[in-house]
């Protein structure tokens, strides 16, 4: 498997994630060998316009879309997952790499703003599966994860909601799919010992819809 | 709305977890990947590794216990004693901390707070407040983990924190640190009526009481335990079990 290393924010803390599971990581910089691997991560922490140019200037953009039009499996993680999406508001109005239909916005002052629903939204939240999951062998891999954020997938035609959280008592989109194409809005990598279950999974193709 | 946070705090010097009274006569409790270790296995939502004598002690050597401690334990880590520079803190960032905690560097350079939340974003940025009661200012804020008076009064500074780029602030009392009397939740009101971002609530958590009555007091994000924990007067399970039957929203079945 590969981790993305597209210069922009920590990749340790994933890379650390998947070697306490077992897996063979390797962090990859040059984009013409994103084809060798299975298994694909896209992390990433900061501004989606950052993290998009970021990806634009490695080459690493049109290295994921042709991995992901062979089949390969790819997992985005926070900032990652939105940078799979169409398009994000987040500095202006950018494209993404529109592996994940869908468009990544703010959450709107307008979403009725409890007193304590704060942005970013950073913390445990609770994750609500779909049955898909839940009623799978195995069942629901984790009940809360640890998110950090202030932008949310809205989904298109196409994206399945696999889970919500919650945040000024509307449910946001915690984790998406598109065939081979996963996202995760929260870190797997911080979420605990059932954090690193959920990796573990996708590595086995829990998640892959078949 | 996330959960509240049930924290374990871990001060030290060099790779030695050590906990003193009132921020004063240290004793050493263990190592630090030890005790990192339990409490993530523990189910804990999260850890602060606060470097109490930064400036005795290589930033290298702190970046490989970060590095060490990350590498067992997923869960959020909050790193902070020391950090003067914005590289300061880049060293951290990349040996692993999601957080950095910040609190003589800000209250000799508030911009200090600014520049690392731009790079980081505000919620990467920990503003650490140890107040000591005064009769010139209610509460006024010490530097150097409690050592140094700053002549600045913690209803000043909370106030301009938040404008300045902290996302989180840490409340420490340094008259209960360590003395297990409950956390001042006179403070903590204080300091989360002065913002709209979390609050910590830390310092002289002797059992699980303590925490529910910090929780239900102050209404705080989350409550962080140190001698508490470090000595064994509770868990992080028995700590959320009864947080659970008081009603406190945590998160449940640990992961």
């Amino acid at each position: 498997m590969a981790i993305v290393d597209y210069g922009v924010g920590n990749i340790e803390n994933v890379s650390r994630a998947f070697r306490a599971i077992g897996a063979e990581v390797s962090e990859v910089q040059d984009a013409d060998t994103v084809h060798n691997y299975s298994h694909v991560v896209l992390p990433g922490v900061g501004r989606f316009d950052y993290g998009i140019s970021g990806l634009r200037t490695s080459g690493f953009d049109m290295a994921l879309v042709e991995s992901a039009r062979t089949g390969n499996s790819i997992l985005g993680i926070c900032l990652g997952m939105q940078l799979l999406a169409d398009a994000s508001s987040e500095g202006g109005s950018e494209e993404g790499l529109g592996l994940l239909s869908g468009f990544v916005d703010s959450f709107l002052p307008g979403d009725s703003h409890g007193p304590a629903d704060r942005v970013p939204h950073s913390g445990w939240s609770g994750l609500d599966w779909a049955s898909s999951i839940k009623d799978a062998k195995g069942g629901a891999p984790l009940e809360d994860a640890y998110f950090s954020h202030s932008y949310h997938l809205r989904p298109g035609i196409g994206t399945e909601v696999l889970a919500t959280s919650q945040l000024f008592a509307l449910p946001f989109v915690a984790v998406a799919r598109k065939s081979n194409i996963l996202g995760a809005q929260f870190h797997p990598e911080k979420s605990g010992k059932a954090g690193l279950v959920f990796l573990s999974s996708w590595l086995r193709g829990a998640y892959a819809n078949v | 709305m996330p959960y509240k946070r049930l924290i374990a705090r871990l001060d030290i010097k060099g790779e030695t977890v050590i906990k003193g009274i009132q921020m004063d006569g240290l004793r050493q409790v263990g190592s630090i990947r030890e005790f990192s270790r339990k409490y993530y296995e523990q189910g804990v939502d999260e850890i602060v590794i606060i470097d109490v004598v930064a400036s005795l002690y290589g930033r290298d050597a702190m970046a490989q216990i970060i590095r060490d401690v990350t590498s067992e334990c997923f869960v959020p880590v909050i790193v902070g004693g020391g950090i003067r520079s914005i590289e300061d803190a880049d060293l951290l960032f990349r040996a692993g901390a999601d957080k950095v905690a910040i609190n003589t560097g800000a209250l000799r350079e508030p911009n200090l707070i600014t520049k690392i939340s731009e790079k980081y974003g505000s919620q990467a940025v920990v503003l650490s407040i140890q107040a000591k009661s005064s009769e010139q200012y209610g509460w006024e804020c010490y530097a150097e983990s409690g050592r140094e008076p700053s002549g600045v009064s913690v209803y000043d500074w909370i106030r301009e924190v938040e404008s300045l780029g902290a996302g989180e602030l840490l409340v420490s009392s340094v008259d209960r640190d360590g003395t297990r009397r409950g956390i001042d939740s006179e403070l903590v009101k204080v300091c989360r009526a002065g913002v709209s971002v979390p609050v910590i609530a830390a310092s002289g958590v002797g059992g699980e009481p303590d925490v529910i009555h910090a929780f239900r007091a102050t209404d705080c994000e989350g409550v962080a335990s140190a001698s508490a924990l470090h000595y064994g007067f509770m868990s992080v399970q028995s700590l959320r079990g009864h947080c659970i039957a008081a009603g406190i929203n945590v998160r449940g079945v640990p992961n």
